[in-house]
């Protein structure tokens, strides 16, 4: 992918942060170890960031961190699943789902146990795909099943799906980045899903 | 032995024992352990091996000890020579003799008063060396306090929020009864937000206050506060940004 990079000297300045905040926040993972660029320029070595991402980032960073601790913040950032379990009920109040979403949640289960991270995340991939009016229910539970497959064949490693329609007829891939792809020109992208940024946004609200 | 007591893996003279869960490990004399460890206290005095992982409460090393796994503990303590092979994490690491570190090392305190080598990163909050350091790759710290020993420590980068480099005077005796070198740092680029360095050779310095003291040989200096400069300080190119 070839990413509009930032200097490190620009990022300081436009996110008015200090090198011992940048520092830090390295150190605690909130922003990962890859996401520093190293390229030989005419003033020596520098260091480079994916422009977009980091800013995002760092914007996010800097709104929550006088809420959240560094260490829980570096947990919401990190690619992997969190434990603890929420009931159905808190799962509504925190707005992660509205309550018809969980209802026919509860109905295809057939219990209203705990969710654990796992459900909710796909609960909550699958409420917002619903909500966006793109889909309808056969189509978003088809996606699900196919989220669920591959989640199981590639664990947490496959980051996004990717919802087509062709000639009206829907279909639905999951994919590990990097990688690049092309469509037939008839076919339409309706949605593509960032797994990661998805798991935290639920991290947030599970907070 | 009940079930839920853990057993003490105790190596006087000289033994291997398998890896496992334990109490405490403690190796007198010379001793290996063939496997990943999870343990309270890990005590070698003497001549100690991990060919595994070590996890533990606490770390010590008096005499000689290599690890050849992951290392995560609460107190590091290296008295002695200590190498470890894979990356390194704990609350705290307190290096004495000599220890060479092949992956990264983190912590929350670093306090070297021997010589550390680390072909890695090296982590803290904060970071205190009265003694030497190699330092492969970036040493990061929210502080980083340096009093500089007899001779040249390295480090690729050095980044964080208040850095300072002292020589310590009284040491002049000592090193040139040694025929030492004069105690320097030198690295690629050190950036903070207070900077103050004596003795340090530098590709660029960026910071936001920035102080050179005696002995400072600077390429660019990069600042957006207050550059202070000693009259022998060395700069080569100074940009306020």
């Amino acid at each position: 992918m070839n990413e509009e990079l930032i200097s490190k000297k620009e990022l300081l300045e436009k996110t008015s942060i200090s090198y011992g905040q940048l520092y830090r926040w390295k150190r605690k993972g909130l922003i990962p170890e890859d996401w520093f660029i190293r390229k030989s320029t005419y003033t020596g070595q520098e260091t480079f960031f994916p422009r977009s991402q980091v800013l995002s980032r760092i914007d996010r960073i800097k709104n929550m961190k006088d809420d959240v601790s560094l260490d829980d913040l570096a947990d919401v950032f990190a690619p992997k699943q969190s434990t603890g379990k929420q009931t159905p009920d808190s799962i509504v109040e925190r707005g992660i789902v509205s309550a018809d979403v969980m209802a026919l949640f509860i109905e295809a289960r057939g219990d209203d146990k705990d969710l654990e991270f796992g459900e909710m995340l796909s609960l909550y991939i699958f409420g917002t795909v619903l909500s966006s009016g793109d889909v309808n229910l056969s189509e978003a539970k088809q996606m699900l099943d196919v989220y669920h497959t591959s989640a199981i064949k590639h664990g947490d490693t496959a980051s996004e799906m990717y919802l087509t329609r062709k000639l009206g007829t829907f279909s639905c891939f999951a994919l590990s980045p990097p990688v690049k792809i092309c469509f037939d020109k008839d076919t339409k992208l309706v949605r593509r899903i960032d797994i990661n940024a998805a798991m935290e946004e639920l991290k947030l609200k599970i907070v | 032995m009940s079930d839920n007591k853990k057993a003490n893996v105790i190596i006087n003279g000289n033994g291997t024992s398998p890896g496992g869960d334990y109490n405490n490990v403690k190796i007198n004399g010379s001793g290996k352990i063939d496997g990943d460890v999870t343990c309270v206290d890990f005590v070698i005095h003497g001549s100690g091996k991990a060919m595994g992982s070590v996890a533990s409460t606490l770390l010590h090393v008096n005499g000689s000890g290599h690890v050849l796994g992951v290392v995560k503990t609460g107190e590091l303590k290296a008295r002695g020579s200590a190498t470890f092979n894979e990356a390194v994490s704990c609350e705290s690491a307190s290096i004495s003799g000599a220890s060479t570190f092949l992956k990264n090392l983190d912590a929350k305190k670093i306090r070297v008063s021997g010589s550390i080598k680390v072909d890695a990163d090296c982590s803290a909050d904060s970071f205190f060396s009265t003694g030497l350091f190699q330092i492969g790759g970036l040493l990061s710290a929210d502080t980083v306090d340096i009093r500089l020993g007899l001779v040249k420590s390295t480090a690729k980068e050095i980044g964080g929020e208040k850095i300072t480099i002292r020589t310590t005077p009284g040491r002049a005796k000592v090193r040139s009864f040694f025929g030492a070198d004069k105690p320097l740092l030198e690295t690629d680029a050190i950036e903070g937000n207070e900077i103050s360095l004596e003795s340090t050779r530098a590709k660029v310095v960026r910071g936001h206050n920035v102080s050179l003291g005696s002995g400072c040989d600077i390429d660019v200096v990069e600042y957006t506060g207050v550059l202070k400069k000693a009259s022998d300080a060395n700069v080569g190119e100074e940009k306020k940004v």
